[in-house]
């Protein structure tokens, strides 16, 4: 497959990280600013989903102001325990995110759950299912940039 | 309106069908018409509960194929500058003050996206040279396990 991006591909990606218009036509909207047709919209939007470049148009939420807990963390795993670390996270939607690092802390994930002590289970969960040698929670203390939108 | 506003972002956050009027489909499925779920929604994002309605997107198959995540322990007086000056650059996307999980509570985390290794080494230079950093750790993810999103819902940790 070709994975290039022309300039309006990557013109119409920025403009849908910042929003997708609250229109019964989304698309179409979207068409007019770019001088293309609704279909012509769709179909480009439609191929970087198939890329795996567009995950969801959707809702992005303010996860506190739902009352809801998240936050990163950062564990130290031995090597033999990974096969049990991605078992372990595997089953826990909660969470989100998770990445092997080539840092002494190696494994980081991040878990957002109803309430803070739910985190916090699930937290203990992985740290003991997963044999995790030490794990340490990360909360922002201040966010200096939200970036998603890519100059691309 | 019938459903709470939980059902209603739960239903939302699954993300539109790529097709002409895809609020619809998502309004027959929560007995809603059309015209409301478009005004709820934007009524959740005028009340901040929402950040924004808009893609979610994969940087990697975009080109950004290089990537870090760079710790910089900063002197306490300097967090807020390197905070700042570290977000105007370019390849960094994300950036938080956060303790270190050794303890150090002075640290600035940046996310750092590049389309090759250069840009990348290069806006670490940049981030070590900054006024107030003393050390910079730069960890390279060596495995995605998993990267999804909450009932669909996504959220920025």
């Amino acid at each position: 497959m070709d994975h290039a991006l022309d300039e309006l591909d990557r013109d119409i990606l920025n403009r849908i990280q910042t929003e997708v218009p609250l229109a019964e036509r989304p698309f179409q909207m979207l068409g007019r600013e770019f001088g293309l047709s609704e279909t012509e919209v769709l179909s480009r939007i439609s191929r970087m989903w198939d890329l795996g470049i567009v995950r969801r148009l959707g809702p992005i939420i303010n996860y506190p102001a739902w009352g809801m807990s998240g936050v990163l963390v950062a564990a130290q795993v031995d090597q033999e325990h990974l096969e049990a670390v991605q078992d372990c996270i595997k089953g826990i939607p909660e969470i989100t995110h998770a990445y092997l690092r080539d840092f002494e802390w190696n494994f980081w994930f991040t878990v957002i759950a109803e309430n803070e002590d739910k985190r916090d289970a699930i937290i203990e969960k992985v740290t003991r299912e997963a044999d995790l040698k030490k794990v340490e929670k990360l909360p922002q203390k201040k966010s200096f940039k939200l970036g998603v939108k890519f100059e691309i | 309106m019938m459903v709470s506003d939980r059902e209603f972002i739960d239903a939302a956050g699954k993300g539109l069908e790529l097709k002409a009027r895809p609020f619809k489909s998502l309004a027959e499925a929560l007995g809603m018409s059309e015209q409301e779920v478009l005004e709820h929604m934007a009524a959740l994002i005028e009340q901040g509960r929402v950040r924004r309605f808009a893609a979610s997107v994969r940087h990697q198959p975009m080109g950004f194929s290089a990537n870090a995540m760079v710790i910089a322990r900063v002197e306490p007086e300097a967090i807020d500058r390197v905070g700042e000056q570290g977000s105007k650059l370019k390849a960094v996307s994300h950036c938080y003050h956060r303790s270190h999980p050794d303890g150090d509570p002075w640290c600035i985390y940046l996310m750092v996206h590049g389309q090759d290794e250069t840009l990348v080494e290069q806006t670490v230079g940049l981030i070590q040279d900054l006024p107030g950093v003393r050390e910079v750790s730069v960890c390279r993810s060596v495995a995605e396990l998993k990267k999804t999103s909450l009932s669909g819902v996504s959220t920025e940790i």
